[in-house]
């Protein structure tokens, strides 16, 4: 995966990436989103849903690790019960860190959270899942938004557009184009949110 | 993100793929009940084999061993394993079987490489009895071999 020319959060440097590398695309896509939130919007990332899935791999792997130090200190015939229970829970895992990644993080790959700032109502949370297809270029934006105590108003707001809109020939992505964008259906989810109230 | 999630998060990726491959042989391993299921042939001339193919092996207990199989067997001190032809079993009552083996491109039975004094293979110096064989695609991994430091890796994986 090649790496964007990182922006530090101080600096306003334009991200540059390979424009033909959809994954290098769709991350330079997500990180602009993930900055309008942090920097603009104030919001707070909360990381549980990637943290579940890694604390997953971890366990994977460590079931992988006992069986190959196992297997080294006692060869083969004496580590065979090791051998089938580890195998068997590093596929099972496998198993459920897929499920997990197909459909419970689903692309999302923002939480955040904004405190009122009065310190009166509860907060409101904002989830951004998104979607590039491997050769194709419409990026598909999903947002969710949620105000209130038990999520009592939410709504939603999605976009499909071209990734053309937002890189130039050289592939440096247009930060404002992409804010903009992302700011409407915001503001749009929120009204709606609001309305339902 | 802080850099340490972007880092742990980076590092499991690649523990998964590596954790994938290693299971994978495991389960080869546990599937065909043999500690080296695949092996690649490191000095041409016995048993039709040359230099370079790779040889499946399993190691069913139901499986017998006949005079005419070609089989792998590890001499005790010795790293490698031999792969050469069962010339002669003798078998007990009580299920004991004991096995003399010879080089197809040899002159003499195999009884000068054993240890001092064995006679005789016995069946837990057998890994397993070679199903079939692949030419040529083991010479990539010889030449990996040859790196000073991945042929120690790799003789304990696929000798």
């Amino acid at each position: 995966m090649s790496e964007s020319v990182g922006t530090n959060d101080a600096s306003n440097k334009p991200v540059k990436v390979n424009k033909w590398d959809t994954n290098a695309v769709k991350n330079a896509l997500d990180d602009a989103c993930k900055k309008y939130f942090k920097e603009t919007l104030n919001y707070t990332e909360f990381y549980t849903l990637m943290d579940r899935r890694l604390y997953i791999s971890f366990v994977a792997c460590l079931f992988s690790l006992f069986a190959l130090v196992y297997d080294w200190l006692n060869p083969f015939p004496k580590s065979r019960l090791v051998l089938i229970i580890c195998a068997a829970a590093y596929f099972v895992l496998m198993g459920i860190l897929t499920f997990y990644m197909q459909f419970i993080e689903r692309g999302k790959f923002y939480t955040g959270k904004l405190v009122d700032k009065a310190g009166l109502g509860p907060g409101s949370r904002c989830t951004i899942a998104s979607k590039l297809k491997k050769y194709d270029d419409k990026y598909c934006l999903t947002l969710k938004y949620n105000e209130g105590k038990d999520d009592s108003m939410t709504s939603s707001g999605a976009f499909i557009r071209s990734v053309g809109n937002y890189f130039d020939e050289n592939g440096v992505l247009c930060y404002n184009r992409i804010v903009a964008d992302l700011k409407t259906i915001y503001d749009q989810a929120r009204s709606n949110a609001r309305k339902v109230k | 993100m802080h850099w340490s999630r972007k880092l742990i998060s980076r590092l499991l990726r690649y523990a998964i793929v590596i954790s994938t491959l290693l299971m994978l042989w495991k389960s080869l391993i546990l599937a065909t009940n043999c500690s080296q299921p695949i092996l690649v042939v490191l000095s041409g001339g016995y048993s039709f084999h040359n230099l370079g193919d790779l040889l499946f092996v399993t190691n069913y207990p139901a499986d017998s061993i006949r005079a005419g199989d070609v089989v792998v067997f590890r001499i005790e001190g010795r790293f490698i394993p031999i792969v050469h032809r069962v010339i002669r079993v003798h078998e007990r009552e009580d299920g004991y079987v004991k096995f003399l083996t010879k080089g197809d491109g040899n002159s003499v039975d195999d009884r000068g490489l054993y240890s001092v004094g064995q006679l005789w293979l016995e069946r837990e110096q057998i890994v397993g009895k070679v199903k079939g064989y692949f030419p040529y695609l083991g010479l990539f991994i010889i030449l990996l071999s040859n790196l000073p430091l991945l042929d120690r890796l790799l003789l304990r994986v696929v000798t």
